[in-house]
């Protein structure tokens, strides 16, 4: 009878166990998926107000009045330049001693602008610098805060920002979060390697630039280089005028979508197409040019846009190529060349090299 | 020679258009005509001050500016051929190719699936290097005094002269 | 031109045709005086004529391999300036100096001539004899720059010109007698 009794009670106790068990791992899934989803929203939260910050802090409003160092990668090595830096509404100057001359870069809003004091000279180099599309840049490049950081006596937010598609950092900035203001900026190139490095050394946030210095002096004489941007055509244009019909790539890393296509003449006189793509802050370039500079090319011309790209990669087998492709490496980029068909074709872009080869050889050879 | 016919002339002679037998009797005309002779030499005066006038000088320094456009004439023989006489900017490119041959080789290692591919040189490389640097330099995102400061060092013709 | 100097010169240009650009600035700093005068009295303005003198040196320097004979080197370099002042005056639809611009010209100071031997003109006479071949017609204005302010025989005038070496001394001639009556104070007996 004791027997009977002691195993029932035994058979109760271990089923009852077992759902305080169940329950617990329940109730401990439940906090981990409230845990993670609570964590990955304020993730997002915080990207979000770093993106913003960002945004402002490029924009360049706040005033400053800073010395800075600037060092730069180039082919031979590592070069160091003391500049100074102002800024204000969108404008900026960055003046700077290069061989003995002292050299300005002026943003004035609406141009860029080399500024040559000695010979009263302003060399137009390009448009003003814009946010043109902050939502590409969005989709391409995550934000995230990284820490706080002392730089040039003040607190800096210190924001990584992060390629999604590679995963690798394009560039790390440190803002002065009250005011916007970049401390210091480090460029990444496509392999992740550290390209070039503004350093504010010292940073007045209160003193406002004297406004003639953020603005062409109008005595200075004028001065625009042949080619600075190159025009902007549709490819129908380019092909009535040149008499070769460019042809653009038909893969694309993901993320890049097209901007448009330029002519440009280069003082040799070769003309170039260049399809031009942008993820929101690299660009790749597809320059294309007939092998002889500009005579008749064959191939049909283009049948018209062909709409946004932004497919994932996918494994396709080539045409048989003309010639293999070369590299030319100027240490600012790469650039890869190859014979397409009846166009010469180079591909230059802040990518891997396997990202530049799919492209180049994407090109149709016809 | 009578002077009328000798008048519409003596501009030719002054400025030596005249051939030998007409030069000749000319010239003895002048010898024995005072009005012709005072004629021939304020013609010849006028060369005098042509040649004596000092030339306008350009207002500023015309220099930098060409030397800033003195791009390399294009190479006779294959630019693969490497020689001391190649310019600078094709020096500091050839420089990076080596360098970059170095890391390629660690690259390929890593990545195999990678194509063989061939470092050359080309003489445009600077101009389509720069368009597509200066297309980046349009964001506003990119580091305009660092990015300003490398397309500075691109490869590209003589500076100009110190001055 | 001396021997010894025009021997040098094609030394220079043979160096700056292989891409010598140190010696292609010393024959940018032998000539731009003459083509900046020469461009000048064609176009008739500063500032387009500095722009013309830039753009002819810049244009030699491409074409400076193409350049068979090292000797013809200044009357091409004249040739490139004036087919940039033409197509200049032909963009701008001005064919004649403006009489406002002759003030400018006096304006400009006077480039001193290497050779300091040679007896040059007061400031006011230079200006009055720039002033009197502003006046003078196109045709006539080239062949006077070429040939007495930047010194080149006939035959490089004609060279640089296109034209028969008749044409050339038949238009000083003719550049001579219109100057004669301009610069008459000048030039006339007391």
């Amino acid at each position: 009878m004791d027997n009977k009794t002691a195993n029932s009670a035994a058979r109760g106790a271990r089923s009852g166990r077992r759902t305080r068990a169940t329950c617990l791992l329940l109730a401990a899934l439940v906090a981990l998926a409230a845990v993670v989803g609570g964590v990955y929203g304020l993730r997002r939260a915080s990207e979000k107000r770093a993106l913003e910050l960002l945004l402002r802090a490029c924009a360049r409003q706040s005033p400053v009045i800073a010395e800075a160092v600037i060092r730069t990668k180039l082919a031979t090595g590592w070069a160091e330049r003391k500049a100074r830096i102002e800024q204000r509404a969108g404008r900026r100057r960055t003046e700077f001693v290069e061989a003995g001359q002292r050299v300005v870069l002026l943003d004035d809003g609406q141009r860029r602008w080399r500024l040559e004091e000695k010979r009263h000279l302003a060399t137009l180099l390009g448009p003003s610098q814009r946010l043109a599309d902050s939502a590409l840049f969005a989709k391409n490049y995550a934000v995230q805060t990284q820490g706080r950081e002392t730089v040039a006596g003040h607190e800096a937010l210190r924001l990584a920002v992060r390629c999604r598609r590679t995963g690798r950092i394009a560039f790390r900035v440190w803002v002065e979060p009250t005011r916007a203001v970049i401390l210091r900026y480090d460029t990444f190139d496509a392999e992740g390697e550290l390209a070039a490095q503004t350093v504010l050394v010292s940073a007045d946030l209160t003193a406002t630039p004297d406004e003639q210095r953020l603005s062409l002096p109008p005595d200075y004489r004028i001065v625009k280089p042949e080619q600075t941007t190159g025009t902007q055509m549709t490819p129908a244009r380019f092909s009535s005028q040149a008499d070769f019909s460019p042809r653009p790539p038909e893969e694309l890393p993901r993320g890049y979508v097209w901007q448009g296509l330029y002519a440009y003449r280069c003082p040799h006189g070769r003309l170039y197409a260049e399809f031009r793509y942008t993820d929101g802050l690299r660009v790749l370039s597809v320059f294309e040019r007939h092998p002889r500079g500009g005579g008749r090319g064959r191939g049909p011309a283009p049948t018209g846009e062909r709409g946004r790209w932004g497919r994932a990669w996918r494994d396709r087998p080539g045409p048989p190529s003309s010639s293999a492709p070369v590299l030319i490496d100027s240490g600012l980029t790469k650039s890869l060349r190859q014979r397409r068909g009846d166009l010469v074709v180079v591909v230059t872009g802040d990518l891997s090299l396997r990202e530049l080869v799919r492209v180049l050889l994407s090109v149709p050879e016809n | 020679m009578r002077c009328e016919d000798a008048q519409p002339l003596l501009a030719h002679l002054a400025a030596g258009a005249l051939d030998e037998p007409l030069r000749a009797e000319l010239e003895r005309h002048i010898r024995q005509c005072g009005k012709c002779r005072r004629e021939y030499r304020a013609l010849l005066r006028v060369g005098e001050l042509l040649e004596r006038a000092t030339p306008l000088a350009p207002p500023r320094d015309l220099w930098p500016e060409v030397a800033a456009q003195l791009t390399p004439h294009r190479p006779r023989r294959a630019p693969l051929v490497p020689r001391l006489a190649l310019p600078r900017w094709a020096l500091a490119a050839a420089l990076a190719v080596l360098l970059a041959l170095g890391g390629f080789g660690l690259w390929v290692g890593h990545k195999a699936a990678a194509p063989p591919i061939a470092h050359a040189l080309d003489e445009d490389a600077p101009y389509f290097v720069r368009w597509n640097a200066e297309a980046h330099l349009a964001s506003a995102f990119s580091d305009h005094a660092a990015w300003s400061l490398v397309l500075e060092a691109v490869p590209e013709p003589p500076r100009e002269r110190q001055s | 031109m001396p021997s010894a100097e025009s021997k040098n010169q094609s030394a220079l240009v043979r160096a700056a045709s292989g891409g010598d650009a140190r010696a292609f600035e010393e024959l940018f700093h032998m000539h731009h005086v003459g083509i900046f005068n020469f461009v000048l009295h064609m176009v008739g303005q500063v500032e387009p004529a500095q722009d013309l003198t830039q753009a002819t040196f810049i244009n030699a320097w491409r074409a400076l391999p193409r350049l068979k004979k090292s000797e013809a080197f200044v009357p091409w370099l004249f040739r490139i300036a004036r087919n940039l002042a033409r197509d200049y005056i032909a963009q701008r639809k001005e064919h004649e100096l403006a009489a406002g611009n002759i003030a400018n010209l006096a304006a400009l100071r006077s480039d001193p001539r290497d050779d300091p031997a040679q007896q040059t003109l007061t400031e006011e006479q230079s200006a009055a004899v720039h002033e009197a071949i502003a006046k003078l017609p196109a045709h006539h204005r080239e062949v006077v720059l070429l040939h007495h302010i930047e010194g080149l025989p006939v035959d490089e005038v004609a060279e640089a010109l296109g034209v028969p070496r008749g044409t050339v001394l038949s238009r000083l001639a003719r550049a001579r007698e219109a100057l004669r009556r301009s610069l008459a104070p000048l030039v006339e007996e007391e």
